[in-house]
């Protein structure tokens, strides 16, 4: 009976408030780079977005690049002027962090590399020169080629999203019973233990 | 509540692993096997709790519940506490494995604090001081919680102040809520199952 109730009662209690068990509050951030443009928002794990949070931005040595809010749907953007790793914090307070890196390599080649590696090689510096003549030709369809690329893409993901974030939910159910099936389980084998330790006492 | 991965520095973290060892340890020593369904309960209690949301401004605060729990369990609260805290932190994110140990530092002492400062009022008060003290244990060990937290926040280099009222204020509403939940509760237990409330106070087992 007492088993039974063991499973039942915090059932009965998130039930009775009526309260779905899906608005969890974990702190997720997303960036996306276009060009030296970093794109990027900032959601709790239900899918609410988080408007007029401060961003701010680190190279990973830990020196702060800049700082940004997001707009009234979540979303922010910054152009990277180095092309560095660029760590992106959000800090909403109360310990809700979350974390994206941008590394250095999404950022395109034309832009400034950090301080130390700035001196490349000769050889280097004319292949670079080189790609970058060769891509001034064909940059304006190029461009224009990725930003249409990266649009449809994100159009595509947002219904895929929603799905994912509608399982979530489904599964989180499953988690719930999960969890009560594990506390039932360790107390079982308290149990055990506690008994076993009186029958040797006797 | 949960303070996620990431958030706390190096020794935070540590001090708060060896201050949850320690608890847990002392916790299983007074448990027996009479009393351990208590535990199984409110551990699952805990667990469940905390995906009662309520909103607050553009986050949410969900409920903890761990002044019941230090109430009716006294030391045991620990290990009840650090269960549930673990299968939150694998099953919905809250929280994470390293930052385990201060979590469960900062859920827990306050609720052993709840015990021994309203445990002696609940069990034999009249209903009504017993109704008051339920109230006071729900309500503070949530405001205790917000301390804890923003000290191990302060300790990590947040500014205390700001970070403390952050989460003081938000909590309010959950203080409100937890009071009425773990009065009504302690008076209803009086009532219908006293022996729940078994844990001798002045010689906690």
């Amino acid at each position: 009976m007492r088993l039974f109730w063991c499973i039942l009662t915090p059932l009965l209690l998130v039930l009775a408030l009526g309260i779905s068990p899906s608005r969890a509050h974990k702190v997720v951030a997303a960036a996306y780079v276009e060009g030296p443009t970093v794109e990027g928002e900032v959601g709790f794990s239900n899918g609410d977005m988080v408007p007029d949070a401060k961003v701010e931005v680190f190279s990973s040595g830990g020196e702060k690049l800049l700082e940004t809010l997001t707009d009234g749907d979540g979303y922010f953007i910054f152009e990277a002027t180095r092309r560095i790793d660029h760590v992106i914090k959000v800090n909403l307070g109360a310990g809700h962090v979350a974390e994206v890196v941008v590394t250095a390599d999404e950022l395109p080649s034309t832009l400034a590399g950090a301080p130390t590696t700035s001196a490349a090689s000769p050889t280097e510096q004319t292949r670079v020169a080189s790609q970058q003549s060769q891509a001034a030709l064909s940059s304006v369809s190029g461009r224009d080629i990725e930003a249409m690329v990266a649009r449809a893409v994100a159009k595509e993901i947002r219904p895929l999203q929603k799905r994912i974030i509608a399982y979530e939910n489904k599964v989180r159910w499953n988690d719930i019973l999960g969890g009560l099936g594990y506390i039932l389980g360790l107390t079982g084998i308290v149990f055990f233990f506690l008994a076993r330790k009186k029958r040797r006492a006797e | 509540m949960h303070v996620v991965d990431g958030a706390l520095s190096t020794s935070v973290l540590i001090a708060g692993g060896v201050l949850t060892v320690a608890g847990v340890a002392v916790g299983l020593r007074k448990l027996d096997a009479d009393r351990l369904p208590q535990v199984g309960v409110l551990s699952a209690m805990f667990f469940v709790a905390s995906l009662v949301h309520v909103p607050v401004g553009p986050s949410s605060v969900h409920l903890i519940l761990n002044g019941l729990v230090g109430v009716v369990l006294g030391w045991s609260a620990f290990p009840a506490l650090i269960i549930a805290l673990l299968l939150q932190a694998v099953f919905f994110g809250f929280g994470g494995i390293t930052v385990l140990g201060i979590n469960a530092v900062n859920i827990a002492l306050p609720a052993i604090a709840c015990f021994y400062l309203f445990g002696g009022v609940i069990r034999s008060g009249t209903p009504m001081a017993a109704m008051i003290g339920g109230f006071a244990a729900g309500a503070c060990a949530i405001a205790f919680t917000c301390v804890l937290v923003s000290v191990s926040l302060a300790m990590s280099g947040d500014e205390f102040l700001p970070a403390a009222k952050l989460v003081f204020f938000a909590h309010l509403p959950v203080m409100a809520v937890e009071g009425i939940l773990t009065g009504a509760a302690i008076v209803l237990v009086r009532k219908v199952k006293p022996d729940l409330l078994s844990l001798p106070f002045g010689s906690p087992v």
